[in-house]
């Protein structure tokens, strides 16, 4: 018996496994849709990215002077651009639906025709190192520059593979000289933390000799 | 001639300081560039932070003295160990290490560090006298011409992306868009702030350079495990410069490179590895010696390499000349004027040529002491290679928060850059071209404030563009570029097309 159109990738290719014509048809018809629309995610990301950043610029306020083009007139003229492009590409890739090599052309640079060499990326590593770049600064606001940054060079190391005692004085040290470095050279005010953490942060700096 | 006098004093009269920052740079930009995963675009705008205490001379002496030591480092690794330690050095691969593997080391490192010099110096003289007449003539340029400017800049990044003309643009529209947020300059108004206070005062396009370049980079190589990397030792490593009738020999290598060099150094976005490339096709092609090109020939090393170190020369032209960067590490100079608070332009000539020629010196003595220290130290800097590269990215974050945070004091600037980092990183995984972006986020904003001052003062009549003589012309160019590119885009993704319609 058949189910028509599967509605859902998991039924759809089960009926595939069992045989028959139109259940067959049906999913790879599914397969193809929805592998087209995670192909053109991106433009439609950035389509509804436009649209909104359109409609925004109407919302801009300003003391209109007549004759002249007001804030809206550059943004909007740059959505209307990025709208047609992301259109252009929907058009391209649904075009070129079933030819899988078509769907994401390389960039290619003149002369530079297979010189880039990609490996491929482990995504648990892309989360560790997403997580890390983003609790730094959390780290910072919290624990104080000095402590968070000890603890992100450590984690950094660690988590990227040396995993050997010296990570552990190689970023206390790295903090210790960062910290000296732009507190008193460059003199750039970073965050102290908040609580006890500032109050050490405040210690450290006097120890090191930057307040 | 002005121009080369005052650099002659300019030289004679620059501070201790000065020297010792001129020999930091040379040294870190020798780094940067024998380091895999650190390129000197990341170092110019790694070391940013460290310039703030400083006076616009002493920091912008330092950078450009590690940009153009950064276009040759790269090279050491690429010809002894086969590892490009910058992009722009993967050419060098061809002929540098094959001419390695054929016991031809000393000789391949001295063409290499000869041709930096050569297309170094004669993009420096290009600089030096050419730089003034340009801009007298820019003097006389007005908003409309400006635009056209700009708006070439635009197009020409656009040149470089054969097949993928649609990413590129909508990269480059992104990053123009991304630019627009904060108070416009002309009528006042707040553009998407979204009611964060931070985005008030704009998205600075130097922390989407540090989170796309620098971050996205470090994203990029962590999470492929830093596949790749290098960790091999070189035995006895010796440079023998070449003699005069050698040099005689290749003149027209060296030339081509310079040449290609100089002229895509003052287009934005190309920089130094598009011009290392096509440089290296123009041998593979036109050379004398173009059919021992690829099979170890001194001019598949003498063409990238001088086309590599003179993009610098030919990217200080537009920047000092009109404000308008012809490379990102250019960008990133740029950014320094501006924190400094010097506008570059014509004006600069008139108002700071001590400065500018205080550049131009530091250029030039930049140029010898990378020659010197390539030729002598290229031992020690290729041990660097045996340092985990996990160490050096931890180290990038830092800068990278640093050099984000230091701009205007905030966090906030720190989670921007974060999130191009983070968009950095999935642009390079879907193929979209980062270069248009930054380009975008640098040129959009001179392109808006050009327009409306020429609409403003023409009375909204936009003719204005078409009928003025010099932008008139340019502007013409421009339209024939843009339809010639979506042709050529048309035309180079049809046949493709095609085919995958009759295979399939």
């Amino acid at each position: 018996m058949t189910r028509g159109a599967a509605p859902d990738r998991s039924e759809g290719s089960r009926t595939t496994k069992i045989g028959g014509g139109l259940n067959e048809i049906g999913g790879k018809q599914e397969e193809e849709r929805r592998s087209l629309l995670s192909s053109v995610a991106t433009e439609l990301v950035l389509l509804v990215i436009a649209v909104a950043f359109f409609v925004v610029a109407f919302s801009f306020e300003y003391v209109e002077q007549p004759g002249r083009l007001g804030p809206a007139f550059w943004p909007q003229v740059i959505c209307v651009g990025i709208g047609v492009c992301s259109l252009a590409s929907i058009a391209q890739k649904v075009r070129a639906r079933g030819r899988p090599a078509a769907r994401r052309a390389p960039i290619e640079i003149e002369g530079m025709d297979g010189v880039e060499e990609e490996h491929p990326v482990i995504w648990s590593r892309l989360v560790t190192v997403i997580s890390l770049v983003l609790a730094y600064p959390v780290g910072a606001i919290f624990l104080g520059y000095p402590i968070a940054t000890a603890l992100l060079l450590i984690a950094f190391m660690y988590l990227g593979g040396q995993r050997r005692w010296y990570v552990i004085p190689l970023g206390v040290f790295g903090s210790l000289l960062f910290t000296y470095v732009f507190g008193k050279v460059v003199y750039v005010a970073v965050p102290t933390g908040v609580g006890v953490f500032d109050q050490l942060t405040v210690i450290l700096y006097q120890l090191l000799g930057v307040y | 001639m002005e121009s080369l006098i005052g650099t002659i004093e300019a030289i004679g009269s620059m501070s201790l300081y000065l020297w010792v920052l001129v020999i930091v740079g040379v040294l870190a930009g020798l780094l940067v560039g024998v380091l895999p995963g650190l390129t000197f675009v990341m170092g110019v705008l790694l070391l940013v932070p460290f310039t703030y205490s400083m006076g616009p001379e002493a920091a912008l002496v330092l950078l450009v003295a590690l940009y153009v030591a950064g276009t040759y480092g790269g090279a050491l690794t690429s010809i002894l160990i086969k590892i490009p330690g910058e992009p722009n050095n993967v050419p060098l691969l061809w002929d540098g290490y094959t001419m390695t593997r054929q016991g031809r080391a000393a000789e391949a490192l001295g063409w290499a560090a000869t041709a930096a010099l050569v297309g170094g110096l004669a993009a420096w003289a290009l600089l030096t006298f050419a730089a003034r007449p340009f801009a007298s003539v820019a003097l006389n340029l007005a908003a409309p011409e400006y635009f056209a400017i700009v708006m070439l800049g635009l197009a020409s990044v656009l040149l470089l992306a054969e097949k993928s003309l649609i990413p590129a643009v909508s990269a480059m529209l992104v990053g123009m868009l991304v630019a627009t947020v904060g108070v416009h300059e002309t009528t006042g108004a707040v553009r998407y702030d979204f009611g964060v206070p931070i985005l008030r005062d704009g998205v600075d396009y130097l922390i989407v350079m540090i989170g796309v370049y620098a971050l996205g980079e470090v994203i990029t190589r962590f999470s492929e495990n830093f596949s790749g990397g290098a960790n091999q030792e070189v035995g006895s490593v010796r440079t023998t410069v070449p003699g005069l009738r050698a040099l005689r020999q290749r003149s027209g290598s060296f030339l081509r490179g310079t040449l290609m060099g100089s002229v895509m150094g003052t287009v934005p976005g190309a920089g130094a590895t598009v011009a290392s490339f096509v440089s290296y096709n123009l041998e593979k092609r036109f050379g004398k010696f173009k059919d021992d090109v690829g099979k170890g020939s001194p001019n598949g090393i003498i063409g990238p390499q001088a086309a590599s170190t003179a993009t610098v020369g030919g990217a200080l032209i537009p920047l000092l000349v009109l404000g308008i960067p012809g490379s990102a590490a250019a960008a990133v100079l740029l950014g320094v004027f501006l924190l400094h608070n010097v506008q570059p332009g014509p004006r600069i000539f008139v108002e700071q040529s001590e400065l500018v020629y205080t550049i131009f010196g530091a250029l030039l003595i930049s140029l010898f002491l990378m020659f010197a220290v390539g030729i002598l130290a290229a031992r020690p800097l290729i041990r660097l290679l045996s340092v985990p590269e996990v160490y050096i990215s931890a180290f990038v974050v830092l800068f990278a928060f640093i050099g984000a945070f230091s701009l205007r004091q905030s966090i906030s600037d720190v989670w921007i850059m974060t999130a191009f980092g983070i968009i950095g990183f999935f642009m390079q995984r879907w193929d979209y071209p980062i270069a248009p972006l930054v380009l975008g986020a640098i040129l959009g904003p001179l392109a808006e404030n050009y327009f409306l001052t020429a609409m403003i003062s023409s009375a909204n009549d936009w003719t204005v563009f078409f009928t003025r003589p010099i932008s008139g012309p340019l502007m013409a160019i421009l339209i024939a570029l843009t339809v010639w590119l979506v042709y050529r885009s048309f035309r180079i993704n049809r046949p493709r097309a095609a085919e995958e319609e009759e295979s399939g």
